[in-house]
This record gives C-alpha cells, sequence and structure tokens, in this order.
C-alpha cells in the first residue's frame, strides 16, 4: 500500500501539522499581543487579556469575576493544561498524535517532536527566570526545525499531504486570529509593524508597499498577499493543492472540502479594498468558519474509522 | 599495554566484586580477563571515570529523546541502557544458534502435531490429558494447518547461564516475545555514544532483523498471493511495548493497524485507509490470543478484529504467530521439550532445560513443597516476570496463600530451582560492578529455515545480588555482542546499509576502480562585498 494511509494514521498527520501550527501561531500571537501592551500606553490589560481570550476561543469557562488580566491570560496560552489550547497542549498532542505514528515519520522529524516535549517543562521553570519572551523564542525555534524536517525529509506523498493540508488550515485560522487580536482600528503606526513583524512580514510588506506603511495595506498583505507564505490566501491556496493531489484519481468528481476553502479564498480574493476594513470582523469569521467546515470535509471523507466500535456496540444492544 | 594502563585498568576494575559462587561472563574463576571481553575491557579503561559517566548519561538522554520506552501503569519509561556491552564468545555463540534453532524446529513440529492427529500422545511420550488441559490450548486452532507450515514466526528463547557455566533454557516465548526492539536501538544508541569500543573487534550485525522478519512474514502469506499486505497489528499507544510496535512496523515499511483499522468482510480481512478498505493478507499480531477476535475468544475485546479467526481458517489471511501457541510454551509442556527434540527430531538436545518440579506429580509436588522457600513458582500461562514467586524473598503469608493455589490446582504451576546465574561487568554508580544477566535470542522462521539474530537482548538485574531483570523491577539492557565473527558462517548477503568490517577482497577493489574526471569545485557566489550594493 505504497500511495494510500490508514485513515486513522492520516488523521494523525493532519493534526500533527494542525498542532505545530497552532503552536507556532499562539507563540507569534502572544509576542504582539505583549510587545503591543508593553509598547503602547494606557492600555487597558484585563480588556486585551480578554479579547485574546475571546479571539483564541478559550473565552468560555471564564466567569467575569475570574477576569484575568493580559498576563495571567498569556501564562495560560503559554503553559495551559487544556490540549490544543496552549502552546504547551499544542506541542504535547502534536507528539501524542506523533507518536501513534512514528513509524510513518522520518526519525529525524519524531525525535525532534519529541524533544521538544521532553523539555517543555524544564522550559517553563526557565521561562520563570528568563521571560515569557525567551519561551516564545523557543517554540519558534523548535516549530522552525519541525517544520523544516517536515520539507527536507518527508516524501511528497500522502504523509506529508495530510501534514501540509493541517499546517496550512490551520495557518490561514491563525491569520485570522492574529488579525483579530488587535484592535485595528486604533492601531498607531508602530502598533501594524509590530503586526507584521509578528509573522516576519515586515520587510516582505515594505518591500512591496515601498515602505509606506498604512493600515489598509497592511490589513490586505495579511490578509490575501499573493506571495507571502503567512497570508490567509497564500494558506488556502496550498490546502487547496493539497486537497486536490490527495484526491488524485477521483479529482473530476465534486470534493465538498476543497469547494468550501474555495468558496473562502474567492471572498477573500474578490473583496475591492476599500471594503476590506469595513468587512474585516465578517471576512475573519467566515474564515474560521471555513477552516472548521473544511476540516469536517475532509474528516468525514478520509479519517472514518470506527468499525469495530460500531460492532461493539450493537453487540451491547 | 605500558604500565600506566595497566594501573587504570585495575582501579577500573577495583571495586568489580564478583561473586566466586557464580559464574561470571567477564573475569575467570582465577581473576583473568576472558579472552572474547579483553577488547572491551581495555577500551574501557582508556577512558576517564568522569567521561564514562558522561557518556553513560548521554546514552540515557539519546533514548529519552527518540522515546526508547516501555509503558509502566500508563506512564512512559525510558529502558535504562547499559554502557558496558555483554560480549559472548562466538563459538559458544554457535552452540546457542544451534540450540535455539533446534528447539524452534521441534517446537513447530510439536504444534503442528498436537493440533492435528497427536502422534506424540499415541507414543507416550507427552500424556494427552496436559495438552488439552493447558489454558494455551485453542480449540478454534485444532485442524487448521497454516499455508507454508509455520505457527511459530517469531521466537524468543530465555537463556540463563548455571553456576557452573553451563546454558540452560529458562523458558521458551512463542506467542507475542517482544524485545527486539532494544536490541535495534541499543546497537545504535552504543555505536553512536561509545564508538571506541567498536573499534577493536568484529561484531556480527543485528541490523538486519527487520529484513528476516518481513521475509518470513510474506511468505506466510495464504497460497497463490504473490504480492501480500503485510500489516502489524498492535493494541494502541497504551501497550507497553508500542515502541518496539511502530520501530518495527518502521524498518519493515508496513502499516502499524489498531483493531479498529480492520474489518472482516466474507472472510477476507481489509484495513480502512483513505483510498478505501484494501485487502491485507498478513497479520504479524502483538496482541494476544484472547483479546484477538471477540467472536472467538473475549466478546469484550475491543483490541482484536471480530471474525478474524475465521478468516484465517478460510486461508485468506495468515495470522503470525499463529492462533494456539500458547500450548507449546506452557511451562508444563516446556518439562517435555528435551523429549520432543528427541522424538520429533532425532537429535539430542543441544541445551538443557532447568531443573523443573511438575507438581501434578504428586511425589514432585511434595518435594518441591517442602523445599518452598527455596524454588522459584511460576503460573504455566505466565510470561514477563508477572506472577512470579521467589522463594528466598517471599513473605511467610504469600508462600502460605501460594502453597493454598497449588494444592487446588497443580497443573496451573510448576516450581524451579533458583538458579543464581551468571554476572558481566554493569556500570552502576560510577564504577563497574558485576550484576546478574539473563540473554534472549530471537529466532526467525520463514518456512525454510530458522535464522536467530546474533546477539539478543541481554536483560541485567541493576540492584547488586538482584535477579529479577525485567525492566518494570529496575531491570536494563546491554548492547550485546557476539564476538569474531566468523567467515559466512550463518550469515546471509548483508542487508543495505550495513557495514561490515571486511576490507573489500583486493580484486574487487582493483577491478571496480577507474581513473576519473576528478569533480569540479563547487559552485560560489559573489565575495563578501562584491554584489552587496
Amino acid at each position: 500500500m505504497p500511495s494510500v494511509l490508514l485513515s486513522r494514521v492520516a488523521e494523525s498527520l493532519f493534526w500533527i501539522g494542525r498542532y505545530v501550527e497552532r503552536a507556532e501561531g499562539t507563540a507569534r500571537i502572544l509576542d504582539v499581543v505583549v510587545h503591543h501592551a508593553l509598547e503602547e500606553r494606557g492600555v487597558d490589560p484585563y480588556g486585551m487579556g480578554g479579547r485574546l481570550l475571546e479571539v483564541m476561543g478559550v473565552a468560555a469557562g471564564m466567569t467575569d469575576s475570574s477576569r484575568p488580566d493580559l498576563a495571567e491570560v498569556a501564562e495560560l496560552l503559554s503553559f495551559g493544561a487544556g490540549v490544543g489550547t496552549s502552546i504547551a497542549g499544542s506541542l504535547e498532542a502534536a507528539r501524542d498524535n506523533a507518536r501513534a505514528v512514528r513509524h510513518v515519520l522520518p526519525t529525524e522529524l519524531w525525535e525532534r517532536l519529541n524533544s521538544t516535549w521532553v523539555a517543555l517543562a524544564a522550559r517553563r521553570t526557565l521561562a520563570q527566570r528568563r521571560g515569557s519572551g525567551a519561551y516564545l523564542g523557543w517554540v519558534k525555534d523548535q516549530t522552525a526545525a519541525i517544520t523544516g524536517l517536515v520539507d527536507t525529509t518527508m516524501s511528497r506523498d500522502q504523509t506529508w499531504l495530510f501534514l501540509t493540508l493541517g499546517r496550512a488550515l490551520e495557518r490561514a485560522d491563525v491569520s485570522a486570529r492574529l488579525l483579530g487580536s488587535l484592535p485595528i482600528d486604533d492601531l498607531t503606526e508602530s502598533g501594524l509593524v509590530t503586526l507584521l513583524r509578528s509573522c516576519g512580514g515586515h520587510e516582505p510588506y515594505l518591500r512591496q508597499a515601498n515602505g509606506v506603511i498604512e493600515r489598509e495595506g497592511v490589513v490586505d498583505f495579511l490578509l490575501r498577499d499573493r506571495l507571502f507564505p503567512r497570508s490567509a490566501l497564500r494558506s488556502l491556496t496550498v490546502a487547496v493543492e493539497c486537497v486536490e493531489q490527495i484526491g488524485g484519481a477521483h479529482a473530476q468528481g465534486w470534493d465538498e472540502a476543497r469547494g468550501v476553502i474555495g468558496m473562502v479564498r474567492a471572498e477573500l480574493e474578490y473583496i475591492p479594498p476599500s471594503a476590506l476594513l469595513v468587512r474585516l470582523p465578517q471576512l475573519l469569521s467566515s474564515l474560521h468558519r471555513g477552516c472548521t467546515a473544511a476540516s469536517d470535509k475532509i474528516a468525514e471523507r478520509y479519517f472514518t474509522h470506527s468499525y469495530a466500535t460500531e460492532w461493539h456496540e450493537r453487540a451491547q444492544v | 599495554m605500558t604500565a600506566a594502563e595497566s594501573k587504570r585498568s585495575e582501579t577500573l576494575l577495583d571495586d568489580y566484586g564478583a561473586d566466586e559462587s557464580v559464574y561470571d561472563e567477564m573475569v575467570a574463576a582465577d581473576g583473568g580477563v576472558r579472552t572474547h571481553y579483553l577488547e572491551v575491557e581495555a577500551a574501557l579503561s582508556k577512558l576517564a571515570t568522569s567521561d564514562i559517566a558522561d557518556r553513560s548519561e548521554r546514552l540515557a538522554r539519546a533514548f529519552r529523546d527518540q522515546g526508547v520506552t516501555f509503558d509502566l501503569d500508563g506512564e512512559e519509561r525510558p529502558f535504562p541502557l547499559d554502557v558496558v556491552p555483554r560480549v559472548i564468545d562466538s563459538d559458544e555463540w554457535e552452540l546457542i544458534e544451534t540450540g535455539v534453532a533446534q528447539r524452534v524446529r521441534a517446537l513447530e513440529a510439536f504444534l503442528a502435531d498436537v493440533y492435528a492427529e497427536g502422534r506424540i500422545f499415541s507414543a507416550g511420550v507427552v500424556p494427552r490429558g496436559l495438552v488439552v488441559s493447558s489454558p494455551g490450548f485453542a480449540r478454534p486452532a485444532h485442524g487448521f494447518a497454516p499455508p507454508n507450515g509455520v505457527r511459530i514466526h517469531v521466537a524468543g528463547i530465555d537463556i540463563l547461564r548455571d553456576e557452573d557455566g553451563r546454558l540452560r533454557v529458562l523458558e521458551d516465548n512463542l506467542r507475542c516475545p517482544s524485545g527486539v526492539s532494544y536490541v535495534l536501538a541499543n546497537r545504535r544508541a552504543l555505536a553512536r555514544i561509545l564508538p571506541e569500543l567498536f573499534t577493536g573487534q568484529p561484531i556480527r550485525p543485528v541490523s538486519e532483523y527487520p529484513a528476516r522478519l518481513i521475509e518470513a512474514l510474506r511468505a506466510a502469506a495464504p497460497r497463490g498471493v504473490r504480492e501480500p499486505t503485510v500489516v502489524m497489528l498492535t493494541p494502541g499507544v497504551f501497550n507497553s511495548a508500542f515502541y518496539e510496535h511502530a520501530l518495527l512496523a518502521r524498518l519493515m515499511g508496513i502499516e502499524l493497524a489498531e483493531g479498529r483499522d480492520l474489518v472482516c468482510r466474507g472472510d477476507n480481512l481489509y484495513v480502512r485507509t483513505t483510498d478505501g478498505d484494501v485487502r491485507v493478507h498478513v497479520v504479524y499480531r502483538r496482541i494476544d490470543d484472547d483479546y484477538l477476535d471477540p467472536l472467538q475468544f473475549r466478546p469484550d475485546s475491543v483490541l482484536g478484529c471480530p471474525g478474524i479467526l475465521n478468516a484465517a481458517r478460510a486461508g485468506r489471511v495468515a495470522i503470525a504467530n499463529a492462533v494456539g501457541n500458547g500450548i507449546a510454551d506452557d511451562k508444563l509442556v516446556y518439562c517435555y521439550v528435551p523429549d520432543m527434540i528427541r522424538f520429533y527430531l532425532g537429535e539430542d538436545p543441544v541445551l538443557d532445560n532447568v531443573e523443573t518440579f511438575q507438581l501434578v506429580d504428586d511425589a514432585q509436588r511434595d518435594e518441591a513443597l517442602k523445599r518452598m522457600g527455596e524454588l522459584v513458582w511460576k503460573r504455566v500461562d505466565g510470561s514477563g516476570g508477572k506472577d512470579l514467586v521467589i522463594g528466598p524473598l517471599a513473605t511467610p503469608s504469600e508462600l502460605r496463600g501460594l502453597r493454598d493455589e497449588v494444592e487446588a490446582r497443580p497443573r496451573s504451576f510448576i516450581a524451579q530451582r533458583l538458579v543464581r546465574f551468571s554476572t558481566a561487568p554493569t556500570w552502576v554508580g560510577n564504577s563497574v560492578v558485576a550484576r546478574h544477566v539473563d540473554l534472549r535470542p530471537f529466532a526467525v522462521n520463514d518456512g525454510d529455515r530458522v535464522w536467530v539474530l546474533p546477539g539478543g537482548l541481554t536483560r541485567v538485574a541493576l540492584r547488586a545480588g538482584g535477579l529479577v531483570v525485567n525492566s518494570s523491577q529496575g531491570g536494563g539492557s546491554k548492547d550485546t555482542w557476539v564476538a569474531g565473527s566468523s567467515p559466512s558462517e550463518g550469515l546471509r548477503e548483508p542487508p543495505e546499509g550495513t557495514t561490515t568490517r571486511h576490507a573489500a577482497p583486493d580484486h574487487i577493489a582493483s577491478a571496480d576502480w577507474q581513473p576519473r574526471q576528478p569533480a569540479p569545485p563547487m559552485d560560489r557566489g559573489p565575495a563578501a562585498g562584491g554584489a552587496q550594493q
């Protein structure tokens, strides 16, 4: 079976891609928000904290009485125990998925995922001494090494395709969250620069915008630059390419996931620049919904693997 | 050896403390180092104590980062690897290899016989009642012969060396023997971290194991299947040996499936993939018989696949190791293995058993119960050191409870003499000390030949004087070397990636050598400052 994967294995690969990207994305978002709070005067730490929780989709469960400030939220998103919501949780989830499918992973990739997880406890202690910046920097280094190994050691077969698909969908989702994490309308020029820097987009933006920092241009760049690898549009394009290659022989039929991603991409692509800022909230939420729906469609088509459980349930009746 | 070196080596062995009443693998009775250990001893002596300690730590870290672990009570733990290899002399290895292969051949014949006509019963060599009363006897296996006749695709035969230096088989593991992954991981880790040890002498490679195993599995495929799909079946990530399952699947290039990935339809077995269901022809299962098929065995099992046994009986899928092998590694049946070797093969056993009391025999039971506190007590279907009672270490109340159980169900137990098995040099607490070691060689049967992996797994009891080597009870393992590779003997062509230590024969070197154009120099960019404007 060289060209296909067990459904369960494909699902784990997809989620390794998502969790690693989520860890990196969360680190980048925390970096930008914490920087913003430090650099701008008069930022309400509770307001920023609440906004961040909301944007990261972990607001549920927080009562008003326990409204955390930014520092507490940063701690939660760095080290919180929830699977896949904090950086540590995402790295652990990525590693657990990798362990279950390590037989299809290149050894170096597995070892990097595993040693990152092993080092988490020590890094947490270290962060208390050196500050969160050191931790976030380490997370970015580790995820860069992991994605680098994905690109240099994995064959472009289904293992790579599912992992890359998960990574691309998550990256599109994270870019929406990044744009939602700061009050775009109130950002000063330095705030916009911080936003660009957080995803490594400062220099590429400057080159293509002839050095002019303006709100609309920055949002346009992060949402739909065709060449910048962290723009939402670019990530959706990668996702569609993966879905098409995975579909392979059956590509002529209707593919639900491809349809969902294509719709979101079209909406992003064809909205006039003048409407970008006004419609930003709607755009971001349709981006989230699109990523979730695409993930569900992919799961439905490729990841169904519950034979034994079904049989067991009927037997108990 | 210079005076300085010999002095250092004395320091290294200062605390060795070999017990004179047991056999030591390295130090002979006269205090000299045995020939096959000289190289290792010399190499270690050249290293400072702090260097060995440092390497030992790096070894532990490498295992942790690679996830070389076993699961104990839901927690992943690294399996400690000792920095001092265990060395087996090549002549002695030949004996072990022959003895292990002989045992596997006899046990194969026994399984084929008891699940068919039962010649060994009619001949009066083994009582029929003994076999049908065994918890390992599987009725669904009766009357069914696997396509290439192989039931024991993989065997792990546990061997000890007794006080007099004689090698003895302690038990046969013919169901899902585990541990071979540590043989592969240990060699790789030690060669990286202590390369100095490897320069002195040729060592037989272990890396061909996965190639031999996948050959044997493919050879087991149902008749008429030319390109069989082989999958490995694991209980999942929470199984204590999951690391091994993943490693072997990766090294054989096959899929690692869980029960929920498989489905049987119309006596065919399929695995669920991203491209729909794909037919499976051979299952290398690492799940016990009891959990393999809820239709045949435990109905509450969700680990296996309903219907897989019928598929196997219909000849559509091969299961390795075969269902029903538990009868041959029943510890009471073990007592008869030497008789089987004589009966089926007409040969004398190469390796002896450990002295064992058959408790179903009244006289033997009385004798054993009288000496309860000095014997080792085991359940006949146990494995991996579970439910083992070591007389001298047991409390009086444990022994009383055991006595009641034995008297009520004598068929369920055996008692063995407590062998104070051999010791080997081991790095503990910053010095080299003597610790008890066992050996589990692994054999692979492809139907044409029983191949024995050179060396096998050496487990070591890290506690001083300890006789329990299980990983769950403070045991570690050692890289196991078969020294002085005898030319071509027992070796097939080395698989790809294996480096042998023999220099290429001269005629090959000269015939292949052609004067060639030197490669052009590497491309370079502009010099610093050249294109920076």
